[in-house]
Parts: C-alpha cells; sequence; structure tokens
C-alpha cells in the first residue's frame, strides 16, 4: 500500500517548490509534476492521497485534468488553485466533485485545511472500498444454497416458509443460516439486512 | 389642455407676411384671393411640425394678416371660407403623412420626401379648386378657359409648396446662432445669380433655351450640402426668377412655362439633395459603428492584457507568499533548519527579482520595445500622423492647419512612434473639439528649428482646455477625462518622446497647446539603421 501524497501539478517552477516545502515542512508528504500531461502519465488507480492542481496551465489545464481523472475512474480528491477567481470555472471543478477551489497567492491556513480535508476524503474513501470490497469477499463465499436462504431471510420469511419454498426441511434451513451468517460475519437478521444493502447500492448490477 | 406655443405663432405670422409680400407681386397672374389663403407649404409645414391642434390659429392669423395687407375684402365670408377650407384640408394632409404613414417630418429618407411630394400635388389641387371656384363665383374667366386656370394655379401652387415646405421641415432645428455664411455659400449664391444673368440677361439668347444653366448651381449645391442645400437653393432660385419674371412683366402663358421648368428644377433638387443627405447618414453611421467596434476592441485588448499581467504577476507573488511561510516555520528550531533557511530566503529574492521582471517586461511593451531610427522629414511625421484623423476632423468641422518653419532639418527618429504621438496629441484635440460649441474649430500643428539643435512641434486646438483638476496628472496613467478613455495616450506619448531623448509637456492648458522636443541627431537606443540617405 501507499503511502498518502499531496500530488502537486502547477507549470510553474517555483510555485511548485514552495507549495513542497511548505507541505513538506507541515508534514505531508508531496510530489511534483510539472504539467498535467506528465501527471496522466504517472498515474496509477492504487495512488492514495490527494491533488493540488493549478487551474491555469500551459498544455493541459486543471479542469481537463480532472476529468480526464474522473473518466479513468481515479477518485482523488482535487485543490484546485488559481491566479483569478473565476466563477464559471471554480463552479465547474466543485460539480466535478473538486474539494475546494483556492485562490493565488493562497493563505496557508486555508491550504492546510484544504488538504487536511481532501486526504480525510481519500481515507474516508479508501476505507469505504475497502469495506465493499469485503462485502463483495464474503457474499462471494456463499454456496448456492447459502445464497438462496440469505435472500430469504433477508426478504423476512420464515425458516418454515424457506423449507417449503426450496423442498428441504426446516431442519437443513437452520443449517445452511447458520453457517451462512457465519460466513457474512452478521450476528443478528438486522445487521444481515444491513450489509445485503450496502452491498446491493454499492454494485446496484451486481443482482 | 393642449399647449399652444405663441413663438410657433408669431413664426407662422411673420412668414404669411414676408410669402404674401413676395407674391404679392404677381400681378401677371389674377390672383385676387392669394392673400385670403394660407401661403402654400407654410400651413401644411407648420401643420406637421406642430401638430392639428393649430389649425384654429393659422386660420385666424391667415385672415388676419389678410386684412392686414388688403384691407376688408368686398366678399369677406367667401375669403374666410377659402382660408378655412384650405387650411383644413393641409390639416388632414399632414395628419395622413404624420399619422398614416409615418413619415418624419425633418426628411431623414426618400420615402419621406415622396409622400410629401404627393401629399403637395392633391394640396396643389385643392388650392387651385379653391381659387377657380371663387373666381367662377365672381363671374371670372369664360368657361372655356376654366380647366387652363386651373392648371395653372396648379402648378404655381405646387411649386409654392415644394419650394417653402421644405425649406422650412429641413431648417427648421438648425441652430441660427452659430450659422456663418462660408466662402463657397457666397460663391454658390453667386453662381445662381449668374445663370440668371446669362438666361434673362444676355438679349440674344433664347430665355428657354438657356434655362437648364439653372441645374448646373443646383446640383452643386445639393452634391455638397446635402437637403439643406438643395432648398435653401431652391428657395433663391425660385425668388431670384419670380421677380424677373415681374420685372419684365412677361405675358401670363410664358410665366406658367417658366413654372413648369422651375417645378421640374424643384423636384430634380429635392431628391439629389434628399439622396446625397441620406447617403452621408448612412455613411456617418458606419463610421460611429466602426469607431464603436475599435474602441470594444481596444477594451478587450486591454482587459486581456491586465489578465496575463494579473497572472504573470500572481505566479511569483504566491511563491513568495509560500516561501515565506515555510521561512517562519524554519524559524521554531533554527539549529535543524539553518541552511535550508537559508537557501529558502535566496529562493525569496529570486522571486521578488522575477515580480520586478514582469513589471519591467510591461514597460518594454508600453515603449515598444526597441526604437528603429529613420532618417525623415518633419512634414512626413505630421503627415503619418494625421493621416488617420483627417476625415474625422472633417466630421467634427475642425480645420487642421500645418505650419512648418522654412529651415526644418531632416531628423532621425523612429517613424512610428513618432507619429503615433502625433495621432495622439491631435487625437486628443479633436475628442476635445467635438462637442465643443465655437464658430470656427481648428488644430494647429506647427514645427520650429530651435537654436538648441532640437526640433519642436507643438499641437494647439481652440477647445475648452484641460480642466484644473486633471492639468498636473495628465500625463499619469489611467489619468483620463473621457469616459470611454483608458487613460494612456499621453502616458504611452511622453514615454515614446523620452525614449528618443525629447520631452513631452504641456505649455498651455486653456485652451491646450503640448509640445514635445526631438534632438535632430538621434543617437537613441542601441539600433540605429541610417538607410534612408
Amino acid at each position: 500500500m501507499l503511502e498518502p501524497t499531496v500530488y502537486i501539478v502547477d507549470d510553474d517552477n517555483s510555485v511548485r517548490d514552495s507549495l513542497a516545502l511548505l507541505l513538506n515542512f507541515r508534514g505531508f508528504r508531496t510530489r511534483e509534476f510539472a504539467s498535467g500531461e506528465a501527471f496522466l502519465e504517472a498515474w496509477k488507480p492504487e495512488w492514495r492521497g490527494c491533488l493540488l492542481l493549478d487551474l491555469r496551465m500551459t498544455g493541459m489545464d486543471g479542469l481537463t485534468l480532472q476529468q480526464m481523472l474522473i473518466d479513468q475512474g481515479s477518485r482523488l480528491p482535487i485543490v484546485f488553485l488559481t491566479g483569478h477567481g473565476d466563477i464559471a470555472q471554480a463552479r465547474t471543478a466543485l460539480k466535478a466533485g473538486a474539494v475546494d477551489f483556492l485562490e493565488k497567492p493562497v493563505d496557508h491556513e486555508s491550504l492546510f485545511a484544504s488538504v487536511d480535508e481532501a486526504l480525510r476524503k481519500d481515507t474516508q474513501q479508501r476505507a469505504e472500498e475497502q469495506r465493499l470490497a469485503d462485502l463483495e469477499g464474503r457474499l462471494g463465499r456463499l454456496s448456492e444454497r447459502e445464497r438462496q436462504v440469505m435472500e430469504r431471510v433477508v426478504a423476512g420469511r420464515h425458516n418454515r416458509e424457506i423449507a417449503a419454498e426450496l423442498e428441504i426441511s426446516p431442519r437443513t434451513v437452520e443449517v445452511f443460516k447458520a453457517r451462512m451468517m457465519e460466513k457474512m460475519q452478521a450476528r443478528s437478521v438486522p445487521e444481515l439486512v444491513k450489509l445485503v444493502l450496502e452491498a446491493s447500492q454499492a454494485q446496484p448490477d451486481s443482482k | 389642455m393642449l399647449k399652444i406655443s405663441w413663438k410657433v405663432l408669431l413664426a407662422y405670422a411673420v412668414g404669411c407676411l414676408i410669402l404674401n409680400a413676395i407674391s404679392q407681386s404677381q400681378t401677371v397672374l389674377p390672383l385676387s384671393l392669394t392673400a385670403w389663403t394660407p401661403p402654400p407649404g407654410l400651413a401644411l409645414a407648420f401643420l406637421l411640425l406642430y401638430g392639428l391642434r393649430y389649425i384654429p390659429w393659422l386660420i385666424l392669423i391667415t385672415n388676419l394678416v389678410g386684412l392686414l395687407l388688403n384691407g376688408a375684402p368686398p366678399d369677406w365670408p367667401i375669403a374666410i371660407l377659402a382660408a378655412t377650407v384650405l387650411t383644413l384640408t393641409h390639416g388632414a394632409l399632414a395628419a395622413w403623412l404624420k399619422l398614416g404613414l409615418g413619415i418624419d417630418p425633418n426628411f431623414r429618407s426618400l420615402r419621406d420626401l415622396t409622400w410629401f411630394l404627393v401629399a403637395s400635388v392633391i394640396a396643389a389641387w385643392i388650392g387651385a379648386g379653391v381659387h377657380v371656384f371663387s373666381e367662377a363665383l365672381h363671374g371670372g374667366p369664360e368657361s372655356a378657359s376654366w380647366f387652363a386656370d386651373l392648371v395653372n394655379y396648379w402648378v404655381s401652387d405646387l411649386i409654392r409648396l415644394l419650394v417653402v415646405g421644405p425649406l422650412v421641415l429641413v431648417h427648421v432645428k438648425d441652430d441660427w446662432r452659430t450659422w456663418r455664411p462660408t466662402r463657397e455659400m457666397f460663391v454658390q449664391g453667386a453662381s445662381i445669380a449668374l445663370a440668371l444673368w446669362v438666361i434673362f440677361g444676355l438679349r440674344y439668347t433664347d430665355q428657354f433655351k438657356f434655362f437648364y444653366l439653372l441645374f448646373l448651381p443646383l446640383i452643386w449645391i445639393a452634391m455638397r450640402h446635402g437637403i439643406q442645400g438643395a432648398t435653401a437653393a431652391l428657395a433663391g432660385t425660385h425668388l431670384g426668377l419670380n421677380s424677373i419674371l415681374e420685372w419684365l412683366a412677361l405675358h401670363a402663358i410664358t410665366v406658367v412655362e417658366f413654372q413648369m421648368l422651375m417645378l421640374g428644377l424643384a423636384l430634380t433638387g429635392l431628391f439629389l439633395g434628399m439622396t446625397v443627405t441620406v447617403r452621408r447618414a448612412t455613411e456617418e453611421r458606419l463610421h460611429q459603428r466602426e469607431a464603436d467596434l475599435n474602441q470594444a476592441l481596444r477594451l478587450a485588448a486591454a482587459g486581456e492584457m491586465a489578465q496575463a499581467l494579473a497572472h504573470e504577476l500572481n505566479q511569483p507573488l504566491s511563491a513568495l507568499a509560500n516561501y515565506a511561510q515555510a521561512s517562519r516555520m524554519m524559524l521554531s528550531d533554527l539549529n535543524r533548519h539553518g541552511p535550508l533557511l537559508a537557501s529558502t530566503l535566496n529562493k525569496i529574492a529570486d522571486e521578488a527579482g522575477r515580480a520586478g521582471q514582469v513589471i519591467h517586461r510591461l514597460r518594454e511593451f508600453f515603449r515598444g520595445g526597441t526604437v528603429h531610427m529613420e532618417n525623415c522629414t518633419v512634414a512626413e511625421l505630421i503627415d503619418e500622423g494625421i493621416g488617420p484623423l483627417r476625415k474625422r476632423a472633417d466630421r467634427y468641422g475642425v480645420a487642421l492647419n500645418i505650419d512648418l518653419a522654412g529651415n526644418l532639418p531632416i531628423i532621425s527618429a523612429d517613424r512610428v512612434q513618432i507619429a503615433t504621438v502625433i495621432l495622439n496629441l491631435v487625437g486628443n484635440a479633436l475628442d476635445a473639439l467635438r462637442k465643443f460649441a465655437a464658430p470656427e474649430k481648428h488644430v494647429n500643428i506647427s514645427a520650429k528649428y530651435l537654436r538648441s539643435g532640437v526640433v519642436r512641434i507643438c499641437v494647439a486646438d481652440n477647445g475648452p482646455g484641460i480642466a484644473q483638476d486633471i492639468q498636473e496628472r495628465v500625463f499619469q496613467p489611467f489619468a483620463t477625462s473621457k469616459p470611454e478613455g483608458m487613460g494612456l495616450g499621453l502616458a504611452i506619448s511622453r514615454t515614446l518622446v523620452e525614449a528618443h531623448g525629447g520631452t513631452l509637456e504641456l505649455v498651455h492648458s486653456q485652451p491646450a497647446r503640448f509640445c514635445f522636443t526631438l534632438p535632430v541627431e538621434n543617437t537613441g537606443d542601441d539600433r540605429q539603421t541610417k538607410k534612408h540617405a
């Protein structure tokens, strides 16, 4: 697992260098890129942290890079930096999920606050993704029978009704249910319902 | 309550008196009723300009003027009736023209003039009808000639409608206080008189044969001054022609024939004049639009540049702020971060230098970069400078006078830059004179060779001058008295002159007079190209 890093993309050497210095001093790991193209070239899906992105650059501008990253499935939170507060661009950036939109020269307190928030957002997203992946894994380990029983338990059926529907004895249903609850790591039926709901919301097309 | 202006009534009364006095002398035609009917053209023009509510007043004035000039007529009820019927007719025609057809009484297009012509033809027929009818009541001419009479009256009425009506309508808004006759107007008036003299004065010529000569001054005047000139010229020609006909006491038939010719002259003059006026107005509008567009482009360019500049300056400032903040953090543990702090402070100094570079580049940009010296005459420079402004000066009615000393040497200067300075100074003078009401407006551009070996070029106008409050800072950027101005013209001009080793100053502020000097042998900046010997 890579450590969370603040990726700085700015075409101005001094601005990039000074931002890195400031953030390093505050204890953030940083990595610098001189253009949107260079960042896109190097980017890997498993990168963690956040992006500190200059809006106006020669070559690819900030908004274009944001859109291209979204298209490639990146969820890296973005903090925008701009020399001139343009409301229309700020709206576009924020609508596309940017964490913040800071005007240069940037006040260091707001910079730290925004970077902190972006990193927190990234951690949250990562945890969420991790949990969902975990849940998917548990669901994947269920046998065909266990899955059928789970669906009916979640739908609120009693053991006897399930036994009748699946044409097995209520006793066998009990056994499948116990095994299913264990694999799903659910201690109660309401907890199971919650887990199944979460999984279905994350991937609505999986069923 | 409908408001009636006494000035309008007085003007109408004076107009009636003048027109009646002029046509009174027309004894050749039995126009016994003339003084008792509204003068053709005048009533129609007044009703068009001031509205139908004046109808009763105009009838009253017509009759009072008739009484004043002729005494009580033997058959006064008929006289009053005639005046009423004719004024009402003109009122109806005015209403039709203005409300029905929506024409502009001050004649803005050929359409306005054409419909006025149609209305005049109708008014003239009705006027002629009234005259013939009233004569029939007197047992006037034998029945055989009533149609000929009708046509005679119609022609003479129509001419007066076409001469007087447009004259009043077109000139009513003129400001007489600022009007001054020009030399050209005297020559034009004289040319009409000359044409009349050739037609009637030379005994051996056939009068009708040479009538076309009257077209020449009329066409000239209409081409030069549009409908305004054409109406004035027609009035003059008509007056001159009538006086001569009266004086020669010609046979009535001959008079009618001349009036037919005069009608042709009137139509030609009016339509030619209107065409010229309409074309001028279109040109003026195009020029205005072009000027607006240039202004918009300049503003857009300025905005663009300001934004680029903001971005350019923001980068070093941004880095500066970050380095400074980082340095402050390093201070907390100087032992550990000492070397890093030193290098960061160096970076701060570099960034400050970079911000200075941006400002320097901006100044270079305004100076237009390097100076390209060439040998040129002062006359060339002035010519290039005011070339683009000549049309504008014409439109504002400003004379551009150039006064060059005889001993001006060839100087070495950057043609484009010095022409820009002159363009700026003269352009400012024109802007100042544009809305300024003066009988004579001029910009004087003069050049002298001073003993100290420099050429001094001055631009002076006779406009309102430069207001006290901005006098001190006219050369500062963004100081301007023009609502749409950037306030950079004089600032840039001064920089350009100084780049040549000269000075630009405001010598006199009311009226404004700017002078700048140029050294003759200019060693100016770097590249000196003396290719034109």
